[in-house]
C-alpha cells in the first residue's frame, strides 16, 4: 500500500497536533470534532492501518492533526502499535493531545509518563467521565493539572461536551513535569549511552529509552548520529544490560513506571464502590463467546451479511446500476456519443466495444463491484466498531487451534473478505512464522475478497441460494481441509492466544460513514485502473488473435475437466489480473447464456480457489519470500481445478 | 560458611547490580571491610581488578545462592508474614544465612519460582526453577486455578517465551498489578482497571497470583 490521498500543502502548516491514547478511548470521534473532516486517509507504509489527517477546525491551514491508532505503550509495542511510534518519531509535533478513558486512567497515564520521557508538550483529554462517573469514579481534574503542569480537560466527545475547552487548551499545553527514574542499571546505561553520543539529540531521553526496548527508528537515527564504533558500542551496552536483567527491557521499564503511576493516581482519583452493569451488553457478551449460542449469533450475522451484501447489494443495487443505469443510460449514450465521431472503428471498440473501457472495465467496476463494495464496508465498519470480532476471534480459538492457528487469525481472515492483498500484510501482526505462513496461504487460496464475493453473489443471485450455499460449503471445506494438512506438514512454534477485548459499543454513524467513504476512496484509485488495464490487455489480445489461441490451448482443462465453454479460459485468464475481475469474466459468460447452473457452480468454485490476483501475489513475495510464493502458487492452480473437477462429478450424479 | 564471608560476598554481588556505596552502607551490618574483602581473595572468591573487588567465578557462584535466599526470604516475609517492609529486609537478612537448600527450594515452589524480589530485584535461578511437577500446593496459585469473580494480584510470571511477555507488559499484565477473573468458560477472561483480556489456559498456568 501507498499513501494515497491528496499532497498537503505542507508549506502553509504552521503546528502539528498528534492524537495519542489507548485503543477504544473515542480517538477518532474527538478527530472529527476538532477537524470536521479528514483532508487524507493513508495506509502507513508497508501497513494497512489507516491514519487520517486533517485541519484543525477554524485554524486555515496551518494546524494540521494527525489521527494516530490506539496503542497500549509506546516502549512495548506490537506489532500493529509500531506505527504510533513512528509518527511520532517521524512528524515531531509540537502537541501532543492524550486521550484517555476516564474510567481507566491507569493505562492512559503509562502514555503520559512515555511522552513525557520525549519532552511533548501535552493536553491531557479524559474522555468518557460521565461513564466514569457513574461507576463511581470521582477525578480532581484541577488538582491533577496543577501536579502536571499541562492542562487537563473533561469531555464527553460523542455529546460534543468538553469540546470548545480543548480547543482552547491546545495553545497552552506545556510538557509535563513529572520527575521519575527506572531501576538503577538502566539509568546507568542511559548515561553511558549518553556519554557515548556526547551532543545531546533532539527527544533525547525517549529515543534512548526506545532504542532500549529495541524500536528500529530509534536505533536508525542513532546510527546515522554515531561512528560505526561507537554504535557498535551502544548496541553491545544494550546486549549487556538484556543479561543482567531478570526480565526483557521493555517489561522492567513499564514496571518502574508502573509503580510511578500509582504514586500520582492515589492522590487525584477517589474510587466509591459502586457496581455499574449494563445488562443488554452483559448479555451479548455472554451471548457471543458461547460455545453454542456463539455459533448460532455468528451464522445470524453472516445471514444478515447476505442479506444485507448479497441481496440488497449484489442483487437490487447491481441490478439497478447495471440495467438501469449503466445498461439503458449512460452505456447507450456513450455508445452513440463514439458513433457520431469520427473515428477509426478499433478506437471506437477499445472503448465501446466487446472489451471497452466504457462498455466493460467502467460497467464491472462501477455497476457491479461497487455497490457491493460500498454495502460490505458499511456492514464491515459496524462490526469492526461493535467489537465483535475479538469475540469471534475468542470464541473461534479453540477450533483454529486444530487448524494449527490461534484465534487472533480470525482477524486478517476476516479483514481478507475485504481485500486479501490488505489482508496479507496484516499476518505480521500474528505471533509465529508458521501461523503467518498459513494464514498467507489460506488467504490465497480460498477467501474471497468482498469485490469477488460481490460479483459471485450477483451471479448467484439471479440463480438459486443452493446454489450459494454449495459455493460456500466447498469454500470453506477446503480451507479447513487445506488448513488442516498445512499446519501438519509445516512446522513451527506453538502459538498462543492473549487479547484485548474491548467493551461492546453501539457503533457511531458519523464514523462508520467517515472509514466507508476513505476505503471507497481508496477502491476507486486502486482498482479501477487496473481494470481499465486488464481491460485493455483483453483487447489486445482479442485483436491479435491471441485470445482464440489461448482459448484453444486451455479447452482441455476447461472444456474436458472442468466441463466448461472454451470461453471460460477468459474468465481464468482475468482472474490473474484480480480476483473480481475473473469472476467478472464469468459474469460475461453467464450474460451470454453460455453458463448453466451446474456450470455455474463448478467455475466459481474454482475461481475462487484460483491463484491470488497480481497485488495479492507481489505482497506475498515480499512478506513471505519468492520461495513461499511460488510454491503457494504452484499449489494453488492444480488444486483449484482439482477441486473444481470433483464438483463438475459430483454435480453430475446428483444435480442442483 | 562464615557469616561475614557469605555478607562480604553479598555486597561484592551488589556492587556488581548496580548498587552504589550510599546504598550499601545500610546494608553492612557486620562492617564488612578490607580484611574481609582479603580473607575472600585469600579462599579463592574475589580477586582484585583495577583497583576494586570483584568476584570469581566460585565466589560468584556462592553468591547467587545467598542472594536467592535472600531474596526469596524477602518474599516470604513481605507476601505471608506480611511484615513492614523495613522489618522484612532485616529479616531476611538474617534468614539468607541460615536457610537450607530444600528450605529454599520449597520457598520457591511456594513463590512460583519468582523472577524477581518484591523490590523488582532479580532473583537468581535454582535447580527448581527449571522443574513444574511437584507436590507442594503453591502459596501463590497459578491465575488459572481461580474462581470466577475472585481477585488476585499478579507476584510473577514463569514464562519464557519472549513474545508472551512482550505482549503482556504491552497490555500492562505485569506483577504488581490486580486482576478480576470475570469469566471461566468457555473462554478465560480477566479483567484490569476495567479492560478485558482472553487469556489462553497454558498461559493462565503459568501467571502467579496471590488472592487480595
Amino acid at each position: 500500500m501507498h499513501n494515497h490521498g491528496l499532497p498537503l500543502k505542507t508549506e502553509k502548516i504552521k503546528k502539528k497536533i498528534v492524537l495519542v491514547g489507548n485503543p477504544n478511548v473515542g480517538k477518532s470521534v474527538i478527530f472529527n470534532h476538532l477537524t470536521g473532516k479528514y483532508v487524507t486517509v493513508s495506509n502507513y507504509p508497508g501497513t494497512t492501518v489507516e491514519i487520517y489527517r486533517g485541519f484543525l477546525k477554524g485554524s486555515g491551514e496551518n494546524v494540521l492533526v494527525i489521527d494516530s491508532p490506539g496503542v497500549q505503550s509506546l516502549l512495548a509495542r506490537t506489532e500493529d502499535e509500531k506505527v504510533t511510534v513512528s509518527i511520532l518519531l517521524e512528524e515531531d509535533p509540537d502537541v501532543v493531545v492524550l486521550i484517555a478513558d476516564a474510567k481507566n486512567l491507569k493505562r492512559a497515564f503509562l502514555l503520559l509518563f512515555e511522552l513525557k520521557l520525549f519532552n511533548f508538550p501535552t493536553v491531557l483529554v479524559l474522555n468518557m467521565w460521565d461513564e466514569a462517573k457513574m461507576r463511581g469514579i470521582e477525578i480532581d481534574e484541577k488538582k491533577l493539572s496543577s501536579l502536571l503542569g499541562i492542562p487537563v480537560i473533561k469531555t464527553v466527545a460523542i455529546h460534543g461536551r468538553g469540546i470548545r475547552e480543548l480547543f482552547m487548551s491546545v495553545e497552552k499545553a506545556s510538557v509535563p513535569e513529572i520527575d521519575f527514574s527506572f531501576d538503577k542499571k538502566i539509568e546507568k546505561v542511559i548515561k553511558d549511552i549518553k556519554k557515548i553520543i556526547k551532543e545531546p539529540i533532539e527527544r533525547e531521553r525517549g529515543i534512548l529509552h526506545l532504542f532500549l526496548s529495541g524500536e528500529k527508528i530509534s536505533e536508525e537515527r542513532l546510527k546515522n548520529k554515531l561512528k560505526e564504533k561507537d554504535f557498535k558500542r551502544i548496541l553491545k551496552i544494550r546486549e549487556d544490560l538484556e543479561k543482567i536483567l531478570p526480565e526483557p527491557i521493555e517489561f522492567v521499564l513499564i514496571s518502574d513506571i508502573n509503580k510511578n503511576v500509582q504514586k500520582i493516581l492515589d492522590g487525584v482519583i477517589v474510587k466509591r464502590e459502586k457496581i455499574y452493569k449494563n445488562k443488554i451488553t452483559e448479555f451479548l457478551d455472554k451471548f457471543m463467546i458461547h460455545p453454542f449460542w456463539g455459533y448460532i449469533f455468528l451464522g445470524f450475522v453472516l445471514f444478515l451479511l447476505y442479506e444485507f451484501v448479497g441481496v440488497l447489494g449484489a442483487g437490487v443495487f447491481v441490478d439497478f446500476l447495471e440495467n438501469k443505469v449503466f445498461g439503458k443510460f449512460i452505456n447507450p449514450f456513450i455508445i452513440k456519443i463514439f458513433n457520431l465521431l469520427p473515428l477509426p472503428s478499433v478506437i471506437k471498440e477499445f472503448f465501446v466495444g466487446e472489451f471497452g473501457v466504457f462498455t466493460m472495465a467502467l460497467t464491472y467496476g462501477l455497476a457491479i463491484i461497487f455497490p457491493v463494495i460500498i454495502t460490505f464496508f458499511i456492514a464491515f465498519g459496524i462490526l469492526e466498531d461493535s467489537g465483535y470480532f475479538p469475540r469471534l476471534a475468542t470464541l473461534l480459538n479453540n477450533f483454529f487451534k486444530k487448524i494449527g492457528l490461534s484465534g487472533r487469525a480470525v482477524l486478517p481472515m476476516l479483514l481478507g473478505l475485504g481485500c486479501d492483498t490488505m489482508a496479507t500484510v496484516t499476518t505480521r501482526t500474528l505471533e509465529t512464522k508458521k501461523e503467518k505462513i498459513i494464514v498467507t496461504f489460506l488467504l490465497a487460496l480460498g477467501i474471497p475478497c468482498s469485490a469477488q464475493m460481490g460479483v459471485i453473489m450477483a451471479l448467484m443471485s439471479g440463480v438459486s441460494f443452493s446454489a450459494f450455499l454449495i459455493w460456500a460449503f466447498a469454500i470453506s471445506f477446503n480451507i479447513l481441509l487445506v488448513g488442516f494438512l498445512a499446519s501438519k506438514i509445516i512446522k513451527g512454534k506453538e502459538s498462543f492466544f492473549l487479547m484485548e477485548i474491548p467493551p461492546l459499543r453501539v457503533p457511531s454513524f458519523q464514523n462508520i460513514l467517515f472509514k466507508t467513504m476513505a476505503r471507497l476512496e481508496w477502491y476507486l484509485k486502486e482498482v479501477i485502473p487496473i481494470f481499465i488495464l486488464g481491460t485493455a490487455i483483453l483487447f489486445i489480445m482479442d485483436k491479435t488473435h491471441i485470445l482464440a489461441r489461448l482459448e484453444d490451448l486451455f479447452k482441455p482443462v476447461v472444456k474436458n475437466i472442468l466441463g466448461l465453454p472454451k470461453e471460460a479460459a477468459i474468465g481464468f485468464i482475468m482472474g490473474f489480473l484480480r480476483r473480481d475481475y475473473g469472476a467478472a469474466g464469468f459474469y460475461r459468460l453467464k450474460e451470454m447464456g453460455l453458463l448453466n447452473v451446474s456450470q455455474l457452480i463448478v467455475s466459481m468454485v474454482t475461481i475462487t480457489l484460483f491463484i491470488p490476483c497480481i497485488a495479492n501475489f507481489l505482497i506475498i513475495i515480499k512478506e513471505r519470500g519468492l520461495k513461499t510464493a511460488v510454491y503457494i502458487s504452484l499449489f494453488i492452480i492444480p488444486y483449484a481445478v482439482f477441486i473444481g473437477f470433483i464438483i463438475r462429478i459430483i454435480l453430475e450424479k446428483w444435480p442442483v | 560458611m562464615d557469616i561475614r564471608l557469605e555478607e562480604a560476598i553479598k555486597l561484592l554481588w551488589l556492587r556488581e547490580e548496580g548498587w552504589d556505596e550510599r546504598e550499601l552502607a545500610p546494608i553492612n551490618k557486620y562492617s564488612i571491610n578490607e580484611r574481609d574483602y582479603r580473607e575472600l581473595v585469600k579462599k579463592g572468591y574475589a580477586e582484585e581488578k583495577d583497583g576494586r573487588w570483584v568476584l570469581t567465578d566460585q565466589g560468584r557462584h556462592i553468591g547467587s545462592e545467598i542472594i536467592r535466599r535472600l531474596r526469596l526470604a524477602e518474599w516470604l516475609f513481605s507476601e505471608i508474614i506480611e511484615t513492614d517492609s523495613r522489618f522484612s529486609n532485616e529479616a531476611a537478612c538474617r534468614l539468607e544465612h541460615i536457610l537450607t537448600e530444600e528450605a529454599t527450594e520449597r520457598i520457591c515452589i511456594l513463590f512460583g519460582h519468582p523472577r524477581v524480589c518484591p523490590h523488582g530485584k532479580p532473583i537468581p535461578r535454582g535447580k527448581c526453577c527449571g522443574k513444574q511437577k511437584t507436590d507442594l500446593k503453591p502459596f501463590l496459585l497459578p491465575l488459572y486455578h481461580l474462581r470466577e469473580n475472585e481477585s488476585a494480584k499478579i507476584i510473577s510470571i514463569n514464562i519464557d517465551d519472549r513474545r508472551i511477555k512482550h505482549k503482556m507488559a504491552s497490555f500492562g499484565l505485569i506483577p504488581g498489578v490486580c486482576v478480576k477473573i470475570k469469566k471461566r468458560r468457555p473462554v478465560f477472561l480477566i479483567e484490569m482497571d476495567g479492560s478485558v483480556f482472553s487469556v489462553e489456559e497454558k498461559i493462565a498456568e503459568k501467571i502467579f497470583v496471590k488472592r487480595t
